[in-house]
């Protein structure tokens, strides 16, 4: 199968303003694409600038710097976004973390999923948009009952379910997912990510998946990034990057996740990551089979 | 589930005492609320109450003591005041709501962009509502409707709901900043849910309660507005007739001694104005009753 | 501290935000009252102004500078008022210095004493609710001041007239003084009594009822019950430190207060045709007197704007965490009245 570029994205860089004369730098000279189909994961430490790839791309911040090619057309550019503004909204969906504030409290589950439904007209009767809520309803495993009930009155592996309702329904070609399983109980994050799983095998949409749990990323993801203070470190096939780690913080991320056998666990040495001076110059390398790797300037493997 | 079902899975229940709630009126305003409702109905029924055309001057009955046939007198013109009383309610309730709705419609739209725009924006907008706000709104409102001269009902409407919107503005705009960043704000953001959708479906239902009794009070300001307009001599003219404007005799009515001329809008102005507090007291939210350390 | 780095800049910065209000303000009125409809000259010649024919209506207002562009008007008004010429009154046909020199003394006057016995006892009812919280008293005072709260200042003002005046006949109704009388104190309090009554109650209740709520905060803070265990008397908690903490709040919530009660008194003089400067602008603004409106909003406008910046600073002051824009926070519960 041909792979075809769905996302691109160059020499992305965020500024967070925190006073007139100081700024954090969120992201810096991120690139990197996505591809048509697949499912990307996204790890990295809290704080690594994550969530605000996932916002920019989503054009709810507003890049300080760069690019971002959806379809070849540029959301970060203000008429190329305002022309394509409606397709760009349908297809483009985010899931967030806290399904606690993702959803108004004071809207019925029916209301919420109706809400998108209603901005994009969707939909000419009601009964059509109800059958059509229903139908996802009962995609991501909830009863219909559920559509009478507000979001404080279900647990939280419900609201999550209803979150991806409320994005799927869209039919969209790119999902983000911004730590979607962070806030829920471990047996609850296995049932939402295989969940993930089956419903992107039935719909084929483009996944980018953002976690900081490498188990959970080995598992679902076709590609692998690594995020670190804002720059992406490495990027690679699940296999390769799990089997073949080059950056020092990659490896020592990947030295951290236990080992199921107690044997092993016990021996099990975890690395420590001294950190490296992000402020000199680094290249995107492709050290071969799209593992891309930031090194040093200069540096060649 | 009855008590033996409990008794069954090994709980035992208690029996409490059987709490009284109390009765349903406890603490609401009916009082007022009855009073206000019984204005209001005579107002908007006065063609069937008035017992005389009340723009007809009997100049004959000029500054009469209530009797029988004037129920409250008549004002200085010969005027029934009886009759005027329900006819100008209709004028200064009407220009109470009408003023009103200017401004929080005003108030709502500025609110939300000022608690949705960027921090410069949000600044310069809270600057301008502070320096409005620094000014006695009735002292604005007197020089400028002496300055625009005549007035009609509408008019009035406009100048009092443009120069009270900044309190419940102000209000709106907190609000607004507290929810705009939630992630279903954004969500819906991204959804392409546009500025009214997000301030209809979003923002309005947080911010509704917490405006409610600042919304009843501009109500009150309104009416004490014109009233304080018209009896200046500024506000609604003679013909037209308001509670306020019949109060613009009082003058007159002093050097005749002709007291009910004076009195009886008066008190209808202040009882409805009364009601109107008590029920707006009524919706500000309780502060938080924490017992004293003294 | 972030402000006291540096306080010359601070004042700096106030003086500036203070000249620009001014000159915003000035612009203001100088438009808005030459748009409005209405014939200035009115005020000048009063109903002669009706048998004029064209040409002597425009020579008129030639010499009145009342046909020149707006723009040219106002910077010819502004370079006279640098030099301290405001121009003479239509209406009065002097100088409008001289026009409100009699005239701000009275409204100083009522204002001002109005403004302190208001402060005073506003204070004293406070605590003293504060005190007998939820006691009968409390209660009474409470509703009496709602009560009183709703009352339209002027009524209240025309009540009292009949009642004092009219029916009794034991205080004078209107004026400042007894005409021949101006230098007769006890002639000017017997005057002043019932338009100083109508504008305290319009605002002690309200006033008295945020020292009141103030009050109860602090009663709930946990360092009275350290005092009270450490044996210190009701009185002495209260005055020595309730009390004082909420003083600042108070004194900062009645510089921003001033105007407000600026504003009732302007009513207030208009009911009893108190000769002051609220009669003044009220008439002037009727009868585009425009020189004279000018000056007298711009009195007031400094008034305004100079206790509003005063209340910010002192707010700022007590707490620097308050910024600017939040300190003006208080003011918000103002604009009931």
């Amino acid at each position: 199968m041909e792979t075809k570029t769905l996302v691109e994205i160059n020499n992305l860089t965020h500024l967070f303003r925190l006073t007139k004369s100081v700024a954090i730098k969120a992201l810096s000279d991120v690139s990197f694409s996505i591809n048509q189909g697949e499912i990307l994961g996204i790890v990295g430490e809290s704080g690594s600038g994550k969530s605000t790839l996932a916002r920019c791309l989503m054009n709810i911040h507003k890049p300080y710097k760069g690019e971002i090619f959806y379809k070849g057309i540029n959301i970060c550019d203000k008429k190329q976004f305002a022309a394509n503004k409606k397709m760009l909204q349908k297809n483009r969906q985010i899931i967030f973390q806290d399904s606690n504030s993702s959803l108004n409290q004071r809207m019925s589950i029916r209301e919420i999923l109706a809400e998108p439904l209603e901005i994009q007209k969707l939909f000419k009767t009601a009964a059509e948009r109800e059958e059509h809520m229903r139908y996802h309803m009962s995609f991501v495993g909830l009863e219909p009952r559920f559509l009478d009930l507000y979001p404080p009155e279900i647990s939280g592996g419900q609201r999550q379910r209803v979150s991806i309702a409320r994005a799927l329904e869209m039919r969209p070609e790119l999902l983000v997912a911004d730590e979607p399983v962070a806030s829920l109980d471990v047996s609850i994050q296995a049932q939402i990510i295989n969940l993930f799983k089956h419903l992107q095998e039935e719909h084929h949409f483009t996944l980018l998946f953002i976690a900081h749990d490498l188990a959970m990323v080995e598992f679902l993801c076709d590609r692998v990034g690594v995020m670190y203070h804002g720059h992406l470190v490495e990027l690679a096939e699940t296999k390769e990057l799990f089997n073949n780690p080059v950056h020092a913080y990659t490896k020592a991320l990947l030295s951290a996740i236990p080992v199921p056998d107690p044997r092993i666990e016990r021996g099990r040495k975890i690395l420590e990551f001294e950190g490296v001076d992000m402020t000199v110059r680094h290249d995107f390398n492709d050290i071969g089979n799209g593992h891309f790797v930031l090194q040093d300037e200069g540096v060649t493997v | 589930m009855t008590d033996n079902d409990f008794v069954l899975v090994g709980i035992k229940p208690i029996k409490l005492p059987e709490t009284i709630n109390p009765p349903w009126w406890r603490g609401r305003p009916l009082f007022s609320a009855a009073i206000l409702a019984l204005i209001i109905l005579g107002c908007i029924f006065a063609n069937s109450i008035m017992t005389k055309d009340p723009t007809f001057m009997d100049l004959l009955n000029y500054s009469k003591a209530p009797n029988s046939e004037f129920l409250f007198g008549t004002d200085t013109l010969g005027r029934d005041i009886f009759s005027m009383i329900w006819y100008g309610g209709r004028i200064s309730l009407f220009i109470g709501v009408v003023a009103t709705l200017i401004s929080t419609t005003i108030a709502v739209i500025f609110g939300s962009i000022s608690g949705l725009a960027p921090d410069w924006l949000d600044t310069l907008m809270m600057r301008l509502t502070e320096i409005f706000l620094s000014v006695p709104t009735l002292l604005v409102v007197v020089i400028l409707q002496a300055i625009l001269g005549k007035a009609n009902t509408v008019s009035i409407s406009i100048v009092i709901g443009v120069t009270s919107w900044m309190s419940i503005a102000k209000v709106i705009r907190t609000e607004v900043r507290q929810i705009r960043n939630s992630e279903y704000v954004i969500a819906s953001g991204c959804m392409g849910g546009g500025f009214f959708h997000i301030l209809r479906k979003h923002l309005a239902p947080n911010f509704v309660s917490s405006i409610m009794f600042m919304v009843v009070m501009n109500i009150r300001t309104a009416i004490v507005s014109e009233s304080t307009l018209s009896f200046m001599g500024i506000g609604l003219p003679l013909e037209i007739i308001s509670w306020g404007s019949m109060l613009s005799l009082s003058e007159k009515a002093l050097l005749s001694g002709s007291w009910h001329v004076i009195l009886v809008p008066g008190v209808f102005l202040t009882v409805t104005l009364m009601c109107i507090t008590n029920i707006g007291n009524y919706l500000r939210s309780e502060v938080n009753r924490k017992e004293s350390n003294m | 501290m972030r402000i006291n780095r540096n306080p010359l800049l601070y004042i700096t910065k106030k003086i500036l935000l203070f000249l620009v209000s001014i000159l915003i303000l000035s612009i203001l009125v100088f438009y808005i009252s030459r748009k409005a409809p209405g014939d200035p000259l009115v005020s000048y010649y009063g109903d002669r102004t009706e048998k004029m024919s064209a040409a002597e209506r425009h020579n008129t207002m030639e010499r009145l500078g009342l046909n020149d562009p707006i723009h040219i008007q106002y910077i010819r008004w502004i370079e006279n008022a640098a030099k301290g010429n405001f121009g003479i009154s239509f209406k009065y046909k002097q100088n409008v210095l001289e026009v409100i020199e009699g005239r701000i003394t009275n409204t100083l006057i009522l204002g001002g004493i109005g403004f302190v016995l208001t402060f005073v006892f506003s204070l004293l009812l406070g605590i003293l609710c504060a005190w007998n919280e939820d006691s009968l008293l409390d209660r009474i005072v409470r509703q009496v001041g709602t009560a009183f709260s709703c009352i339209p200042e002027f009524w209240f003002a025309l009540v009292l007239i009949l009642v004092f005046s009219v029916s009794w006949g034991i205080l004078p109704s209107s004026g400042a003084y007894s005409t021949g009388m101006e230098n007769d104190v006890l002639n000017r309090i017997r005057h002043l009594i019932l338009p100083m009554a109508v504008v305290i109650s319009g605002h002690l209740w309200y006033y008295a009822y945020m020292i009141r709520n103030k009050l109860l905060e602090e009663v709930r803070a946990d360092y009275v019950l350290l005092a009270k265990s450490k044996g210190l008397t009701k009185k002495k908690i209260m005055f020595r430190h309730c009390l004082r903490n909420i003083m600042p709040t108070f004194i900062s919530i009645m510089a921003i207060s001033v105007p407000h009660i600026l504003g009732g008194t302007y009513v207030v003089e208009t009911v009893f045709s108190y000769p002051g400067i609220g009669t003044l602008s009220y008439e002037s603004a009727r009868f585009h007197d425009y020189n004279l409106l000018m000056l007298l909003c711009m009195l007031t406008g400094i008034v305004v704007i100079f206790f509003n910046i005063l209340g910010q600073a002192i707010n700022e002051q007590i707490d620097p965490r308050i910024k600017a824009n939040e300190a003006v926070e208080t003011s918000e519960v103002l604009s009931y009245d």
